[in-house]
């Protein structure tokens, strides 16, 4: 009977092992690549590129920092042509902040209203708001051009964060958080004499941190990521957000792949960091208040 | 806790008020008020250092004259950029100047979009450009733009791999394409398959972008001149039913299918930088390889010869063109500015950083690189006068374009029924163009 | 009976500015573009020449006639119906599978994690290269263990799954992370007793885990949905459309056809179909997780 529970555990143990490199291999091999490329220039990239061979892929000769140094602007060419990967990261990690601080405050106002609030008809009003995440983003972007155009938006910096601060999917989130919480802890509240807005502050917001830790993250990844709008909101190259940037980068001449790849490896950098340092608080608040995330 | 947030906004709206700092270059004070002209083109970093050049020395051409101007370019890559002169038409943007690709000229002066500059191009002054250029840049009869370069396509290919192969490389004449043709014969020669796996390790030609630039030749090539497949579109610009689809081109069609599943000598899809990368002997491109093999490949042993054909050799030319947009409000500052950038003057910028084939009559005939006969650029000149054509003249260029890379997608995918899919997009072509029936009348 | 707070009727009405700044987001952002796209839907309308006619419900009547746009449904169905059970089953054992007290478990989450938060357009050159037929890893991969080589976006059978696959691969992770801080709040101590109970792990797995976490599964379900409906990205870099329309999902016909192919007017009524399936896919789904809103 020992035996047998020692075997279990040791097919266990092996499989978990397997499962483990299964899913490393397939989730880091296509960031391995770009990382490592990113220390090559373009003719050692291709050298070793195809037919692939495990000696191909991992020599370590040809390293070299140029890559990194183009994108950051720091080599002469990069200077003359303007490149500067800090610039549009900039760019975006401000937009994305922008963002999240506002939508904040402004998205927690209205989920509050929807999950606590008494108000004629209210059930309506959020179906008509849910509704608007349905239409795909590309068809609403041209009038939506038009509507930031009107706003005088258009190709300032303010496009990025004016049309997003805030969204039919967070408040809908935050919504489920909140009507996670307890309506108990508002009675105590009522019951000591607090208004709604003091309701807000005090009882719900410290409650649902985990949820808007969650909806911050999410909101931020999204604004991090965008193409599509910044593409054609955006034309003047200074203004440009990350995203954007690495696609300008393939021109109809053979591009500098040992730059692209450096500057995709940049581009990743701050957020993977940012995840990473929200994961831990993120998950030790999950587990100190015992609410479901 | 809340308190850090509420610093944290505060931090972040302050930033950002500063972020949006954009430096706008200011000129002079006293003359005439500064004017701003929007031009707006393709992303690219070479031709952002001659457009840097050609302002420069803009503002100092005629004593001065245009020293109150301020040039502001706005950049979209590729693909991007038709749609977004088409949304600062829309939105009544102030975009001065678009950079149009060629064959999109026709489409754009229909439309109205950009001005007819034939009242302010006298006829010595269009003599600067090839005359392949002027045709590209004109609609009915009148002139809409000057070109910014030009190109023409040559079969470059890797010495080295040509020698092994015991390829005679003395005569530049370009090989005939087709089952019994030199062509499949000489890259079967160059096609590597050492380890016999059924996938080479080499092919003999390469695979490029699958859109009409490279592959509208194919159709064209297989016919004798002015024939219908030559033709490849009506001459109402809008018929490509019997056109597109000709017998000699759908032959053609199979051809190329076959060089990639029934000979082996063609890679399926595009892989980037083939031939550099050792991948295929050789690649059939414009003049700007000379460029990308200095920077990036120093070492590879490259020259070129004419490219293949089936019937009748051909290449396609043209490349993008200035058009002043309708809706501008400083013609004259952009049209000076249009005239100077096209000009022998602002185009030799243009070939410093670019190193692409100029339009400018005078600079191809002069620079040292196109008129030394052993220089590859020699042999584009050359072939670009023999056998260069621009593209279909046709308004619903996009659309074609569109529906063309789709074709060929599928005829590379390895659709069987090639006739049937070549007639199904000559008719979907044909459809797509109907809604400018009547547009050069 | 719930203590509530004393005001008047008034006073009631105000509680709306609550939620006013993100209603007023929503208003000028999302409703006032829709409603310029449905004005439009009505007129023969083109980016370049404008306003040519109005047509009323013509468009509506030629798309329910348009094989293309019935195909192009087709396609996006199956991408959906490839794409949204894989996020989802994908999620749920990666979130089961990085919850276990396991060594290297953190590693695990933050690699799956890391396409999540790259640029998609890199991302889809860099698969692309890596199943080229010819030159590709993976196909290499394949002939090493005797298996023959597959043209995965050449082929018109396999173009889509492979695509839908690419972008499981740069979404679980968000998924996964929903999942895992779902798992965390189920409460320990009802798998002990129902171990001892003798309940087997599948058993417990399913009726204990699974109804615990129905609410994170009804986001990622929903979230899943729309990105399966949005699909843009991977289609234009990689496939256009092709081999044979095979990919020809929804969001890019009507690109197409609105900027390619000049008919803004046309595309835009596409749209306001997709819009009104989408919501009568979304109110389905959130019925069968049982929960009103």
């Amino acid at each position: 009977m020992l035996i047998a529970r020692r075997n279990e555990r040791i097919l266990k143990n092996i499989l978990y092992v397997l499962f483990f490199c299964l899913i490393t291999i397939i989730f880091i091999f296509p960031m391995a690549y770009v990382f490592g490329n990113s220390f090559r220039n373009t003719q050692a990239i291709w050298r070793n590129a195809y037919p692939f061979t495990l000696k191909s892929f991992f020599t370590i000769k040809d390293f070299t920092m140029d890559g990194y140094l183009y994108s950051l602007g720091l080599t002469d060419t990069a200077r003359f042509q303007g490149v500067n990967i800090t610039r549009n990261l900039m760019i975006s990690l401000m937009s994305s902040l922008a963002v999240v601080a506002i939508s904040m405050f402004v998205s927690t106002a209205a989920a509050y209203f929807f999950a606590r609030l008494p108000f004629p008809k209210k059930n309506i009003l959020l179906v008509l708001v849910v509704a608007t995440m349905m239409i795909p983003q590309q068809v609403v972007t041209v009038p939506l051009y038009f509507v930031a155009d009107f706003l005088g938006l258009i190709n300032t910096f303010w496009a990025l964060v004016v049309p997003w601060y805030s969204s039919p999917f967070v408040v809908f989130l935050l919504i489920q958080f909140i009507s996670d919480i307890p309506y108990e802890l508002d009675e105590a509240a009522i019951v000591d004499g607090a208004n709604r807005f003091q309701i807000l502050w005090k009882v719900i917001l410290p409650n649902c941190i985990p949820g808007l830790l969650t909806v911050g993250l999410m909101e931020f990844q999204f604004i991090w990521n965008e193409y599509f709008w910044p593409l054609i909101a955006i034309n003047r190259t200074k203004l440009q957000p990350i995203q954007v940037a690495i696609a300008a980068q393939f021109t109809d001449r053979a591009q500098n792949w040992g730059a692209v790849f450096a500057t995709m490896v940049l581009a990743s950098l701050p957020i993977i960091l940012l995840f990473l340092f929200a994961q831990k608080y993120f998950y030790e608040s999950v587990a100190s208040s015992g609410i479901k995330g | 806790m809340k308190r850090s947030l509420l610093c944290l906004l505060m931090i972040v709206l302050a930033v950002s008020l500063f972020a949006q700092g954009g430096s706008e270059a200011k000129s002079s004070t006293q003359g005439p008020k500064p004017v701003t002209i929007r031009v707006l083109k393709i992303d690219d970093p070479l031709e952002a250092m001659a457009f840097r050049d050609i302002v420069a020395e803009f503002r100092t051409i005629e004593n001065g004259k245009y020293a109150h101007v301020n040039v502001e370019f706005d950049v979209k890559p590729f693909a991007e950029l038709f749609p977004a002169i088409t949304r600062a038409v829309a939105t009544k943007s102030d975009v001065d100047i678009a950079m149009v690709d060629g064959p999109n000229v026709r489409h754009f002066a229909f439309n109205k979009v950009i001005k007819d500059l034939s009242a302010h191009f006298s006829a010595e002054e269009l003599k600067t450009w090839a005359p392949q250029s002027i045709v590209e840049g004109s609609y009915a009869g009148k002139f809409y733009g000057p070109p910014l370069v030009q190109s023409a396509q040559l079969l470059w290919y890797n010495v080295d791999m040509f020698e092994q192969a015991g390829i005679d490389t003395s005569n530049k004449d370009g090989w005939k394409l087709g089952p019994n043709g030199d062509a499949l014969a000489n890259f079967q020669k160059l096609t590597i398959d050492k380890d016999g796996d059924g996938t080479p390790e080499v092919f003999g030609a390469n695979t490029d972008g699958p859109w009409d630039y490279f592959y509208g030749v194919v159709g064209r090539s297989a016919g004798e001149k002015g024939s219908n497949a030559y033709k490849l579109v009506a001459d109402d610009g809008i018929t490509f039913t019997g056109y597109f689809d000709a017998p000699e081109a759908i032959e053609a069609y199979q051809f190329q299918q076959d060089m990639v599943y029934k000979y082996k000598v063609k890679s399926a899809q595009e892989i980037t930088n083939q031939m550099f990368a050792g991948l295929s002997a050789t690649h059939f491109y414009q003049d700007m390889m000379i460029g990308t093999q200095k920077d990036l490949f120093p070492d590879f042993n490259m020259d070129a010869m004419e490219p293949t054909y089936w019937t009748t050799p051909i290449c396609h030319t043209g490349s993008w063109h200035y058009g002043i947009l309708e809706s501008t409000k400083n013609f004259d500052e952009a049209l000076a500015f249009v005239k100077f950038a096209a000009s022998d003057a602002g185009a030799k910028y243009v070939w410093k950083y670019k190193n692409q084939f100029p339009a400018n009559v005078n600079l191809y005939n002069t620079i040292d690189e196109f008129v030394d006969p052993e220089n590859p650029r020699h042999l584009l000149v050359q072939y670009f006068q023999k056998a260069g054509v621009p593209r279909i003249a046709t308004p619903a260029y996009t659309e074609y374009n569109t529906l063309f890379t789709e074709f060929w997608r599928s005829l590379m995918a390895g659709e069987k029924d090639v006739a049937g899919l070549a007639k199904k997009y000559a008719a979907e072509m044909t459809k797509s163009a109907q809604q400018y029936k009547g547009w050069n009348k | 009976m719930k203590t509530r707070i004393q005001g008047n009727k008034a006073s009631k009405y105000l509680l709306i500015l609550f939620a006013v700044p993100a209603l007023l987001n929503f208003l000028v952002f999302r409703y006032l573009p829709i409603f310029w796209a449905l004005r439009t839907s009505f007129y023969d309308y083109s980016l370049l020449a404008g306003f040519r006619g109005f047509i009323g419900l013509g468009n509506y009547v030629t798309i329910f006639q348009d094989s293309a746009f019935l195909q192009s449904m087709g396609v996006t169905l199956r991408y959906f119906l490839y794409y949204v059970p894989s996020v989802v089953i994908l999620a749920l054992i990666l979130g089961m599978f990085v919850s276990l007290p396991k060594p290297g478990v953190g590693f695990l989450r933050a690699i799956i994690f890391i396409p999540v938060v790259t640029s998609f357009v890199v991302v889809s050159i860099v698969w692309g290269m890596l199943l080229n037929k010819d030159v590709g890893m993976v196909n290499a991969i394949l002939q090493n263990f005797g298996l023959p080589r597959i043209p995965f976006l050449m082929n018109t059978k396999t173009a889509l799954p492979t695509v839908a696959l690419i972008s499981v691969w740069k979404n679980v992770g968000y998924s996964m992370i929903i999942i895992v801080a779902g798992l965390k709040g189920v409460d320990k101590s009802l798998y002990e007793s129902a171990y001892l109970d003798g309940a087997s792990s599948l058993r417990i797995y399913w009726s204990i885990t699974l109804p615990m976490i129905s609410r994170q599964l009804m986001f990622i379900t929903i979230w899943a949905t729309l990105q399966a409906f949005q699909s843009f990205v991977p289609i234009q870099t990689l496939t256009g459309g092709g081999p044979n329309k095979a990919t020809n999902v929804i969001v890019y016909h009507i690109y197409n056809i609105g900027f390619n192919f000049g008919r803004m007017g046309y595309a835009i009524s596409m749209s306001i179909v997709l819009l009104v399936i989408l919501l009568l896919v979304s109110i389905i789904q959130m019925k069968m997780f049982k929960r009103d809103y």
